[in-house]
């Protein structure tokens, strides 16, 4: 035998012992010889004390303590533990082991012990923080828009899915394939990636609508309404859409907490029929006398929900205050009944906006500010749940004193998922929360990212969040040729 | 020493002398685009960063393209990187030839060089679009050297691949590079058919890209990062530059050189013919290339632009006074130099206000180029809301750059939002050179105390409106709420009453000079003077007592000079103006009668920069 064979041979040995070593170390359950510090460790993002869906990303964070060498253990009841060593504080949990530990302990509590090492080689253990696994999945895709959270320009911009179940994101459009213009706006019907629309503006204007394997582009303005279709609401049968039509204007505050005021100076709301490609309206509720916005279906199709504010001059925008309206709706005639008020801005004294029908349409959850709609913009608006079934108005405890703003429910109600401003007032950012049976809300937690310093120099915000059970159903490169085409007119009737 | 060895050592002194002048070139004549480049870009050390350029083809060379740019913070290392670039680009042209014809030809050589030239000249030309050109200069280089077939065509697949996701557009021109040389350097007939092969498989690729792969168009599958969306100075180099190694396999093939005669002596008529004229030829195409691509407007631009962003303010004054132009950001530049310079109510009309109010603060539009400068001196006159919007909406426009974020941070911290700014400070601790600028910063957050106490952000804070309204259309009200809320803002009075100056309305100039009195001047500003001379004619004026600050007697017997000489050729204008302008060009009097501001928005909007 040479000596290179022998030389292979040791290495080999000495390669297999250590490894075996590493692996009962790792694996070990407990780490020994520590000072325990009665301190949960500062972490961003905070991902202590919630509860998470068994189908999340791994929660990366970083811990903000001062140490030489972190160590992480993260355990569960059923399963093997996850050991993650960093030097940097930065904790990538690993994705197959996440899965497996979370799949494991549905309805289980999921532990964190974190230790660290100092300078002196001394070991401290920080208190143990937990969440819990909940029973209920969350869907697995959010769309949102990434954008600069400018006044009036925009630059690069792009609707994206992220697959909450990992760290993947694809683009679904990119305007640097239309001349760098504005889309916005993206829905969908029923938490379905298969009915979707997005509106595109400028050179390549109209509204992009997926349906049945389709895609088309409408324009949705016609001589009778104010403008094209702005905020919309798919009905639940997937072939009408509530729009709203408004026109809107822009003013920047010389020097207060807020930036920017966006104001309606007519809005009202529009029908949309996508297989007739006819738009039609009612005067309950397209009046002058009255913004109408934010429309929204009940699951069961038989109410539109909208706000809805005495017109006023953009110089009494302090007074707009926005109440939560609902209208009867015929499926069979398509023709709107009774109005009636569910939330009256005179006694709350703020301005509704956004609302949104839980699927099992018991609860609307919606922002209050203190006048207006454009709540981005406004720090105090927060987020409110009403409870239809016992008329109860509820502050869930998932607010913060940054502004909260666009919210959607996952298709079980079990999650919602909403923006917020909450980190520094101007990046907004997805958040999401248990909604428990009984209107119970959990700690708010932020979409996870591979690299767990990502938003502090993430110079975008996320906007418009929505849930989706499934990727949407059309490429980038279809939705683009389709984009290049010419918009077809809809007819008003 | 024989006639070759000499020319071996003349070329070997020629191309030196040839690089060190683009050195030179770059490092002071046309160190303008080196400053600007620089200002319209930001490298980050951040792996986000790095995958948004990996995002599509061409985004590595522009990946490139960036981390150099970043050393253009030193203009002399920018020189030097453009420099290096072209003498890369010219040893490859020189193997190339050598491989090609058996020899090396300077003229040939130094050719692309001075075409990149006129391409840097261009102060929207990236480095990015060089350096796709080195690649593929580089790739045609290795390509041509392989004589194995197969090895040959492996390497061309690969290659071709790579290029086209590193360099997009130019993978075409290498393509094509590769197809004329394999059909007319080799000897072989069948490569006809391999020829088909290699330009179909390169075709297909971007289209491939385009379809399925990556998310870009058409045009840009095929075209992007070619200098083609740009007008230069001189027409057609940009296409030069594309048909470049193209034209040389072409030119090189039906010149039929011999490969031998590189090598043998060679006689006077040849050095003469071979020689001296393509070196003349050389040196005249250098100097007119130079001469001609250099935008001149674009370097006056620039160059205040700098000077402005260093407080140069004299230097600004200056170089404004000796090229008056109509540039819309140099007025308002040049206006904020007066300013800074305590000269803005004396000499406003010593140059040339033909943007009206436009000149003194920027009217908002969506231009990329108006909204740093807007920033500046929102930022000059404490107006911190309009000064952060504008610089942001900058970023949003045009990306981030340095100037930017720390516009971004300062106003930032100057309302208090530390948490933003924190953000902004954490980007820029992304880069390489301003790093230590953001972290001085970092003390700052969350620290009213030490925020209150520096002299910088107390000054800026005291500035501060606390007046809750919208910013106003007009900027009339704008610098009367600042003024409103400190009165002791003198850029605010000073820019208030050169507004209605350059408005000329004096009724409202008239209504507002009594906030002189909280101001301390050594005399009544002689601008002022003269526009309430004009005022006293108004049927409609009133007494204004102003305290210390009376009219001169100099000032009212000029007036009564100037009055009597325009009423003589009140029915002839013109001929008012000429005779006026020696004595009273500099006057309120004069601006206010012959001067008409540019009221056509188009005009308006082609004037912001006026490159042309």
């Amino acid at each position: 035998m040479n000596r290179k064979l022998l030389r292979n041979i040791l290495i080999f040995f000495l390669i297999t012992i250590s490894g075996t070593f590493s692996y009962i170390f790792i694996n070990s359950k407990n780490i020994t010889g520590f000072t325990s510090f009665d301190q949960v460790p500062v972490i961003e993002p905070d991902y202590s004390g919630t509860v998470i869906p068994p189908n999340i990303a791994p929660l990366n964070f970083t811990i903000k303590e001062t140490s030489r060498k972190f160590s992480v253990r993260i355990h569960s009841e059923n399963g093997k533990s996850i050991h993650i060593s960093c030097k940097n504080g930065n904790v990538k949990i690993p994705i197959n082991k996440w899965k497996k530990l979370l799949n494991q302990n549905k309805g289980n509590e999921l532990f964190f012990n974190i230790y660290s090492k100092n300078e002196a080689n001394n070991r401290i253990k920080y208190k143990t923080f937990k969440n819990r696994i909940a029973d209920e999945e969350i869907d697995n895709y959010l769309v949102y828009r990434l954008i600069h959270p400018g006044f009036m320009l925009w630059g690069k911009m792009g609707i994206y899915q992220r697959n909450i179940q990992n760290f993947d994101e694809s683009p679904v459009m990119l305007n640097r394939t239309t001349e760098g213009n504005c889309m916005n706006c993206h829905s969908f019907c029923k938490n379905s990636g298969e009915v979707m629309l997005f509106h595109l503006r400028a050179q390549f204007g109209g509204t992009m609508i997926i349906r049945d394997g389709d895609i088309k582009k409408v324009n949705t303005k016609t001589p009778e309404t104010l403008s094209a279709g702005v905020y919309p609401s798919w009905h639940p049968n997937g072939s009408l859409v509530a729009f709203s039509v408004n026109k809107i204007e822009q003013y920047f505050h010389a020097n207060t907490e807020k930036r920017i005021e966006v104001l309606d100076l007519a809005s009202d709301l529009i029908l949309y029929d996508v297989g007739k490609n006819i738009v039609s309206t009612s005067k309950s509720i397209s009046t002058k006398k009255s913004f109408e916005t934010f429309p929204t279906w009940s699951p069961d199709g038989n109410f539109l929900y909208f706000c809805s504010a005495p017109a006023k001059p953009p110089n009494e925008f302090e007074q707009i205050k926005y109440d939560l309206l609902r209208i009867a709706f015929n499926q069979e005639t398509h023709e709107f009944g009774e109005i009636d008020t569910i939330i009256f801005s005179n006694k709350t004294g703020l301005s509704v906006s956004f609302p949104r029908i839980s699927p099992n349409g018991q609860y609307i959850l919606f922002c209050m500010s203190e006048y207006g709609n454009f709540t981005i913009w406004h720090p105090e608006s927060d987020l409110y749940i009403f409870d239809l079934t016992n008329k109860k108005l509820m502050k869930p405890d998932i607010n913060s004193m940054e502004t909260e703003s666009y919210h959607t429910w996952s298709s079980n109600g079990r999650w919602i998922v909403f923006s917020s401003r909450r980190i520094d007032g101007l990046f907004t950012r997805p958040y999401f929360a248990y909604f428990g049976k009984n209107g119970k809300t959990g700690k708010p937690f932020l979409l996870p990212q591979k690299n767990p310093d990502f938003y502090q120099t993430f110079l975008k915000s996320y906007n418009v969040p929505e849930l989706i059970k499934n990727p949407v159903a059309a490429s980038t490169w279809h939705l683009n040729k389709i984009a290049h085409k010419e918009a077809i007119n809809a007819k008003f009737q | 020493m024989n006639l070759n060895k000499f020319i071996f050592i003349s070329n070997i002194i020629i191309s030196v002398l040839f690089f060190f002048f683009i050195f030179s070139y770059f490092s002071f004549v046309s160190d303008h685009i080196i400053y600007y480049q620089h200002e319209q870009t930001l490298f980050l050390f951040d792996s986000e960063y790095l995958y948004e350029f990996l995002t599509y083809p061409g985004g590595f060379a522009e990946y490139l393209g960036r981390f150099f740019t970043q050393f253009y913070l030193f203009k002399w290392l920018g020189a030097v990187i453009i420099t290096a670039t072209t003498i890369a680009i010219a040893l490859f042209t020189a193997k190339i030839s050598r491989i090609l014809i058996g020899q090396e030809v300077l003229f040939i050589q130094l050719l692309p060089p001075v075409m990149l030239i006129v391409l840097h000249n261009h102060f929207e030309h990236s480095l990015a679009v060089t350096l796709g050109f080195l690649i593929i200069l580089s790739a045609f280089f290795f390509f041509i050297q392989i004589r194995k077939k197969y090895i040959k065509d492996i390497y061309f697949i690969v290659s071709y691949l790579f290029l086209y996701y590193a360099v997009a557009g130019y993978a075409l021109i290498y393509l094509i590079s590769c197809c004329i040389y394999e059909l007319i350097y080799t000897v072989d007939k069948k490569q006809c058919l391999k020829t088909i092969i290699y330009f179909l498989f390169g075709i297909l690729v971007p289209f491939i890209a385009w379809r399925w792969i990556f998310i870009i168009t058409l045009r840009n599958a095929y075209l992007y990062l070619l200098p083609t969306g740009i007008i230069y100075k001189i027409p057609f180099v940009n296409i030069l530059i594309i048909a470049f190694i193209p034209l040389l396999l072409i030119i090189f093939k039906f010149l039929k050189v011999d490969p031998s005669s590189g090598d043998r002596p060679l006689s006077k008529a040849g050095f003469i013919q071979k020689g001296i004229i393509p070196l003349l030829l050389l040196t005249v195409i250098t100097f007119l290339a130079s001469y001609y691509s250099i935008n001149k407007m674009a370097r006056l631009t620039f160059r205040i632009d700098r000077f402005a962003q260093e407080e140069k303010w004299s230097e600004i004054i200056s170089i404004s006074k000796r090229n008056p132009n109509t540039s819309q950001i140099n007025a308002a530049y040049t206006n904020l130099a007066l300013y800074h310079t305590g000269i803005l109510p004396y000499r406003i009309f010593d140059f040339l206000q033909v943007h009206g109010k436009y000149g003194l603060l920027l009217k908002w539009r969506p231009t990329n180029e108006i909204l740093m400068p807007g920033s500046d001196i929102y930022f000059s006159l404490g107006f911190n809301n309009e000064a952060y919007r504008w610089a942001f909406e900058a970023l949003v426009g045009k990306g981030t750059s340095h100037r930017i974020l720390k516009r971004l941070i300062l106003t930032s911290i100057i309302k208090k939002d530390y948490k933003v700014a924190e953000k902004y400070i954490s980007v820029l601790e992304k880069t390489c050179f301003f790093r230590d600028w953001a972290q001085n910063f970092k003390p700052y957050l969350n620290n009213d105390s030490l925020v209150n106490s520096d002299n910088f952000f107390k000054q800026k804070t005291d500035l501060l409106t606390y007046i809750d309204a919208f910013v106003a259309e007009n900027d009339d009200n704008n610098l009367l709420m600042l003024l409103f809320t400190n009165p002791q803002n003198k850029m605010a009075f000073e820019y208030l009453l050169s507004y209605y100056l350059l408005e000329k309305d004096v009724i409202q100039f008239a209504k507002n000079i009594d906030h002189i009195r909280n101001f301390d001047y050594p005399q009544f500003p002689r601008l002022y003077e003269e526009a309430l001379l004009i005022y006293k004619t108004h049927p409609e004026a009133e007494e204004i007592d102003l305290g210390k600050y009376k009219i001169s007697w100099e000032t009212m017997m000029r007036f009564n000079t100037y009055a009597q000489t325009y009423s003589r050729y009140k029915s002839n204008k013109s001929m008012a103006a000429k005779v006026l302008k020696p004595q009273f060009g500099n006057t309120y009097w004069y601006y206010f009668h012959f001067t008409d501001a540019f009221r056509n928005e188009k005009t308006n909007n082609k004037l912001i920069h006026n490159y042309e």
